[in-house]
């Protein structure tokens, strides 16, 4: 049970967008940001500072990696860390159940102004 | 006509990149600035380049706060609030352990509590000092039992003194002290009596 309460409350919300924005193919900073304010249709607007201190935490997880890009070398690239899927995955599974028994619940149906 | 260059505006954000330490600054200051700069030219109108500005200067005393916070150590979220609420709590104690002891302290100098010894006591009856001195404070004093009488349900304890005069306390009920025994006492200075042999002090209690 604590393992469980542990390992979910690893990735911090900004940490879990990163992480699916950086699940299709790397990115640097500023496409990252774009990624997440898409993904989450415009209710995540990360700022710089917000971006970096959670790459650095990520970074020191190993859960993403610098890449090198000779072309452009004013920006740092990011990808996935074979960790850093895992962790990915397994909150995704986690949000998926989490989903699946909000269905089964009929949450989504509830009228909580009967309850007021 | 004098032509000055404007700044850029990501050489302000340069600046402001200072707040955060020195080691976050070092690897992440000048991709951080990249990214502000791309953040600001994919913004076609002055709206947008103001919610980006507006975006970055709110979220940047939290983001450099947490970086101080964590002091570049691997420590998860849920350590950090601990660590928050640690700070919390130790603050709070040392606000109340302030508190308490102001608050004694006020109680004290209120209702003018006297720190004395038996023989200051004793000197005072003798000099016809005491009542000026004490006539309107509470005693507390230490004092070793140097005799115990009993009877009618009170308790008359002589402290010793290395003077010639000797400080009696009256305690309203039986007390359970030894002869030697040292023991911290509380009176009313009002209460003293002036007897040949010393001090009586009436209405006394165990502190």
């Amino acid at each position: 049970m604590y393992r469980m309460k542990k390992q979910y409350n690893q990735l911090p919300q900004v940490a879990f967008s990163i992480l699916l924005a950086l699940s299709l193919k790397e990115r640097h900073g500023y496409e990252v940001i774009k990624q997440v304010t898409d993904d989450s249709n415009g209710k995540i607007n990360l700022s710089p500072g917000a971006l970096y201190t959670s790459i650095k935490q990520l970074l020191e997880q190993k859960l993403i990696e610098e890449v090198k890009h000779d072309d452009d070398t004013r920006r740092r690239y990011y990808r996935l860390t074979k960790n850093g899927k895992a962790a990915l995955n397994a909150e995704v599974d986690y949000y998926q159940n989490s989903v699946t028994l909000a269905r089964q619940r009929q949450v989504l149906e509830i009228n909580y102004a009967s309850y007021c | 006509m004098r032509h000055t260059a404007r700044p850029k505006p990501s050489s302000l954000y340069a600046t402001l990149v200072r707040i955060y330490p020195q080691s976050f600054r070092t690897h992440y200051g000048t991709t951080m600035v990249q990214t502000f700069d791309d953040l600001l030219d994919s913004e076609a109108t002055k709206i947008g380049r103001l919610k980006v500005w507006v975006r970055t200067l709110t979220d940047l005393p939290f983001s450099a706060g947490k970086e101080y916070v964590t002091n570049g150590k691997d420590i998860t979220m849920n350590k950090t609030i601990k660590l928050i609420l640690g700070a919390a709590v130790l603050a709070i104690f040392i606000v109340g352990a302030g508190s308490y002891w102001a608050g004694n302290l006020h109680a004290r100098q209120s209702i003018g509590i006297e720190h004395v010894t038996a023989s200051q006591l004793g000197d005072a009856m003798q000099q016809d000092n005491f009542f000026s001195s004490y006539g309107s404070a509470a005693l507390l004093f230490k004092g070793m039992v140097y005799s115990i009488k009993t009877g009618n349900n009170v308790t008359l304890v002589t402290f010793a003194t290395n003077r010639p005069f000797n400080v009696v306390c009256q305690f309203p009920a039986n007390l359970s002290v030894k002869t030697g025994q040292t023991i911290s006492v509380i009176a009313p200075g009002g209460s003293a009596e002036r007897q040949k042999s010393g001090v009586l002090l009436h209405n006394c209690s165990l502190n």
